[in-house]
């Protein structure tokens, strides 16, 4: 069993709580302390830990899963996939895409021209480069 | 479903308390999660689980406690539940160690290591005068005799009263410790929304002696959301107005009802904004009238 640290969770924090569940999941992968193959905590154990209900971590499990980052074996529990690391950049690469949308849809109600966004980015990235 | 899948199975029952009704009430509660039992004061929480573990008689109804007959099996029902009450009085008993020797004596499920154990984590000492303690610490002593046994279903009414965030924090992860291994069942009432909406499967919400909601609990938050509109007035299935000014209003949408998606008449209405419902909210809204 991996001990690797899921939580902690938080009603103060961003999102549902099976969603805060599953981006620690993320986090981890992304980070690599999760591998491929790894066996995460059973539900039931992973709800005392975190101290939340089985349906949080059932549904965060099932979201996973439907992602491709993890497989659920009956009886035996749920592991990181083989391809997880790569099923999770797809991931970022959507966030990104809908992260974007979501700023041009802002930009053109605040009526911000196309240079003055593409602008906005360079200096964006810039900022990132000069760290 | 099957009866050994239900730990809890109400039919029909109806109580008359003076002037209150409790029910006709049915509700079901699956083995192996934990039941929210939600409801403002004077709702039937506490009547309703004193049915369920023979302190009340129901006038008519069947009630099946882990799938035996309450009212022919209640001895058995007793050996297999564990109960926590603001109502019950250890006082006579005198110090908390003799109420412990002389409970634990009824109990073949009970655990020393376990009872010494949880009083030093409530911060209870054996010596202490029973009469001399305070509210939060009589509700640590009652969860301590519940906890310390194996019992297959609790039935915890207002486990949080007067305790401190700490203790609160040691119960819960005491109960999803007894859930870790998927054959117990916990009933759960409280004012404690926002805890219930973390660590409870399932939420039962009685409202004036009956079932107002049940169901999963992310199935029942989700499937309500509060609307604000800019305009006229909306009458449709599943649509229950909050609040109105002159031109807005604010309203309860049950998705489950309401087939138009977001609004039935766009020509006269304007949406403003769609919030998702957090257990308190939507609790608060239900039991509007």
């Amino acid at each position: 069993m991996v001990t690797t640290n899921l939580g902690p969770i938080s009603a103060a924090a961003p999102g549902a709580l099976y969603e805060q569940v599953a981006r620690a999941v993320r986090r981890e992968v992304a980070a690599g302390r999760l591998k491929p193959g790894d066996a995460l905590p059973s539900v039931r154990a992973l709800a005392a830990t975190l101290l939340v209900s089985v349906i949080t971590i059932k549904r965060a499990y099932a979201e996973l899963e439907q992602d491709g980052l993890i497989y659920i074996r009956q009886g035996l529990g749920a592991f990181i996939a083989e391809k997880a690391e790569r099923e999770l950049q797809k991931l970022e690469a959507d966030a990104v895409g809908e992260a974007l949308r979501q700023a041009v849809a802002a930009a053109r109600k605040a009526g911000l021209s196309r240079d003055a966004v593409f602008a906005a980015l360079f200096a964006e990235f810039e900022r990132e480069d000069a760290k | 479903m099957s009866d050994a899948e239900l730990a809890i199975d109400v039919q029909d029952v109806v109580l008359k308390l003076g002037r209150f009704t409790l029910g006709p009430i049915s509700l079901q509660a699956e083995t192996g999660m934990v039941h929210a039992l939600i409801g403002a004061n004077g709702a039937g929480k506490t009547t309703l689980i004193d049915t369920m573990i023979g302190l009340a008689e129901p006038d008519s109804g069947d009630l099946r406690i882990l799938g035996l007959r309450r009212g022919s099996d209640d001895v058995k029902i007793k050996a297999r539940v564990g109960y926590v009450s603001p109502n019950q009085n250890f006082a006579p008993w005198g110090t908390i160690g003799r109420a412990l020797d002389f409970i634990s004596g009824f109990y073949p499920d009970w655990d020393d290591g376990r009872c010494q154990d949880l009083l030093n984590r409530f911060g209870l000492f054996k010596p202490a005068k029973i009469s001399t303690l305070s509210f939060g610490a009589r509700t640590k002593l009652s969860l301590v005799m519940a906890l310390s046994r194996d019992a297959d279903l609790l039935l915890l009414d207002e486990p949080t009263v007067g305790l401190d965030a700490q203790a609160r924090h040691l119960l819960f992860s005491e109960l999803l410790k007894i859930m870790e291994r998927g054959d117990k069942t916990i009933l759960i009432s409280s004012h404690d929304l926002v805890d219930l909406e973390r660590i409870a499967d399932s939420v039962i919400l009685i409202h004036k002696g009956r079932v107002k909601a049940q169901g999963r609990m992310d199935a029942l938050t989700s499937r309500f959301v509060q609307i604000d509109t800019e305009g006229g007035d909306i009458v449709a299935p599943g649509w229950k107005r909050l609040s109105r000014t002159e031109t807005r209003a604010t309203w309860l949408v049950d998705r489950d009802m309401s087939r138009t998606n977001p609004l039935p008449n766009p020509a006269d209405v304007k949406l403003i904004s769609e919030t998702p419902l957090a257990l308190e909210d939507l609790f608060l809204a239900l039991t509007q009238d």
